[in-house]
């Protein structure tokens, strides 16, 4: 579903350029738990904005449903943000001044969801994380752990096909980012959704079915995970 | 939003609406004074009789019928007398506080203008007929069923129009027309309230409409006749061209000074309200880049911004009007007679104004946070 083709992303202009992507191709499917690593710089972040389509490619072909993603309009983008994505960042990004409730309803206010469906979706996303009794907390009452589960319900929400998680487990101790990433591939393997992770930590990566690996902008490996397969943690610097 | 950037645009939007509703209220104010420069026509006189300290006494309506008697025929003189203030003025069932006032039937030359039925005549006057003409806003408050006569000290007059104006003599401030005067035939308000004692002086003054005379002409006139006159009565001519122009100038001063600070305080108030609302576009510049990643269209975003605004606006309205209130208590000892500007009309058209203000400013932040870029601001510092 989603296809990749020569991806490149080039920033800045004409004297000091930077290549984040450099030709990546790439094709990811549905039920599939995928962790991307690499060096800090190498184009993580930059392939993920460039799926989410929170970025577009500067060439190359990116194909989602088979449709040209850039002949697609601002709005038709935003469209899919909201109902065929949804992101995970590391720092949680949950807007202080709102509750649990408020925060993880944010997508419907961008969606055609009726107004009514809202709160009901989203308890009903809040017990499915086994965090529905948070509901009326604000983030600073919660855990690292439950704050995450808090931003994945957010990004479930909507219910969207593609999960683009970036370093989600980068601010959690290990047994709680164990948690997050076991949460991650239950809606990979029970959901049937694309579920991409970016991280640093090997035993966070060693849970996936495929790992990514990238240097300087490219995929230099992409392979499939036996099960308790070793990964080694990348130095994050 | 923080609660302090909240606190500063409420504030902000507060110091607004009192800047807008003080600009409304005082622009009115100054136009008001400067028309009132102009009331009085050239040709307009007053003959007075005067003491040494330039006090109005009054004169006795035989010497105003005999000042008029030395005019020559194209000048047209009508006298008006002093208010009586103990008149029991009963108008259908209520007694009200009017001011009774005696003028010559020609009072309509001087500024007294007939907006219903008509003014008296010389034949009124002279058959001492129990008439009068009321002014319209006496006619707007009681109508007309209820002032087809009047009754003052227990004798009935019918009311046989109604007039307005500024009846504004050659700068004397004659006061003879207030909201509530009710106008009588002189003779018939010297016996009715004067008991027919023609000598008391009880004559303000002579409204002289001259055209083509200067005041020198008048003045010699006037002198020519006194001269026959044993214990002759210290008479005065006054002209439009004598007001005392420096109070009006000094209130004029104290208007646009007003007006001014009103004036730049609204300026401070947006840009206060411009900076602010950026600030806190900058500060949550993380937040709007969330929420483009979750969905948001760039409108969306400037739509929650403006509604933030237009939240502080409608609270920052409220304390507004409760400071235009104070505002409007302290104006009201310094330019009295003028504030009348100050009214509802002013607050409502002033409040509707700041939440304008308040919209066009919201627009400059709002297009900032429409221009957010989410990969930029999305991405972790390091
Ligand atoms: N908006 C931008 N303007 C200029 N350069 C950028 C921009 N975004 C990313 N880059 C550059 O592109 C390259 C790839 O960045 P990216 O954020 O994708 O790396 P990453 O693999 O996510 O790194 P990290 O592990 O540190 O998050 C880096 O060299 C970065 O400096
Ligand atoms: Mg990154």
């Amino acid at each position: 579903m989603i296809e990749l083709i020569g991806v490149s992303k080039v920033y800045g202009r004409e004297a000091s350029t930077v290549r984040a992507l450099d030709g990546v191709s790439l094709q990811l499917n549905p039920g599939e738990l995928t962790a991307v690593m690499g060096p800090s710089g190498s184009g993580k972040t930059t392939l993920l904005n460039i799926i989410g389509c929170l970025d577009s490619a500067t060439s190359g072909d990116y194909f989602l449903d088979g449709r040209d993603v850039a002949k697609l309009d601002l709005r038709a983008k935003a469209a899919l943000r909201n109902e065929v994505f949804g992101f995970v960042f590391q720092a949680f990004n949950l807007l202080p001044d709102k509750t649990v409730l408020d925060n993880v309803m944010i997508p419907f206010r961008y969606s055609r969801v009726p107004r009514r469906q809202w709160k009901s979706r989203t308890l009903a996303v809040l017990a499915q994380l086994g965090i529905e009794a948070l509901a009326l907390r604000y983030p600073d009452q919660l855990s690292g752990g439950q704050q995450q589960r808090v931003a994945i319900a957010r990004a479930l929400v909507n219910n969207p096909r593609v999960i683009l998680a970036d370093e989600p487990t980068g601010n959690l101790d290990s047994t709680t980012g164990r948690e997050i990433v076991e949460v991650l591939k239950a809606l990979a393997e029970q959901g049937g959704k694309v579920v991409v992770v970016v991280t640093h930590d090997g035993m966070v990566a060693s849970q996936a079915h495929r790992l990514l690996q990238m240097m300087d902008g490219r995929i230099i490996d992409d392979s499939k995970l036996e099960v308790g397969s070793v990964v080694f943690s990348h130095p994050k610097a | 939003m923080k609660p302090l950037y909240r606190i500063l645009l409420i504030v902000g939007m507060a110091m607004g609406v009192v800047a807008t509703t003080l600009i409304i209220g005082v622009g009115q104010a100054m136009i008001m004074h400067m028309q009132s420069h102009s009331i009085g026509d050239e040709d307009v006189y007053a003959v007075y009789e005067g003491d040494s300290g330039g006090w109005t006494v009054g004169m006795p309506l035989d010497l105003a019928r005999e000042i008029r008697s030395w005019l020559p025929d194209d000048v047209v003189a009508a006298a008006v007398s002093f208010d009586q203030h103990d008149a029991e003025v009963r108008i259908g069932s209520e007694f009200y506080g009017a001011r009774v006032v005696g003028v010559d039937a020609e009072a309509h030359l001087l500024g007294l203008e007939v907006v219903d039925g008509r003014f008296f005549t010389r034949e009124d006057q002279e058959h001492r007929k129990r008439v009068c003409v009321v002014t319209a806003d006496l006619l707007e408050l009681f109508g007309r069923e209820a002032l087809r006569s009047i009754s003052v000290n227990s004798r009935e007059y019918e009311v046989i129009g109604a007039a307005q104006g500024d009846l504004y003599l050659a700068g004397l401030p004659l006061g003879i027309y207030s909201e509530s005067s009710i106008f009588f035939p002189l003779e018939v308000w010297y016996e009715d309230f004067n008991a027919g004692r023609f000598h008391d002086g009880l004559i303000m003054q002579l409204g002289v409409f001259a055209p083509g005379y200067s005041k020198a002409d008048l003045s010699r006139l006037i002198s020519q006749n006194l001269i026959h006159m044993e214990d002759a009565p210290a008479l005065k001519v006054a002209s439009p061209g004598d007001r005392d122009n420096t109070q009006w100038a000094k209130d004029l001063l104290v208007l646009t000074g007003i007006f001014l600070v009103a004036f730049i305080v609204f300026l401070l108030a947006g840009m206060n309200i411009i900076q602010i609302a950026s600030a806190n576009v900058y500060d949550q510049q993380r937040v709007f880049g969330l929420k483009v990643a979750l969905g948001a269209l760039p409108k969306h975003l400037a739509r929650e911004v403006m509604g933030e605004i237009a939240a502080c606006a409608l609270q920052g309205g409220y304390l507004g009007i409760v400071l235009a209130g104070i505002v409007n208590t302290v104006m009201n000892s310094y330019v009295g007679m003028y504030w009348a500007a100050f009214n509802l009309v002013t607050v409502v058209s002033g409040v509707l104004l700041a939440l304008l203000v308040g919209w066009i400013t919201a627009v400059v932040p709002a297009r900032q946070a429409a221009k957010i870029d989410p990969v930029a601001v999305l991405r972790p510092e390091r």
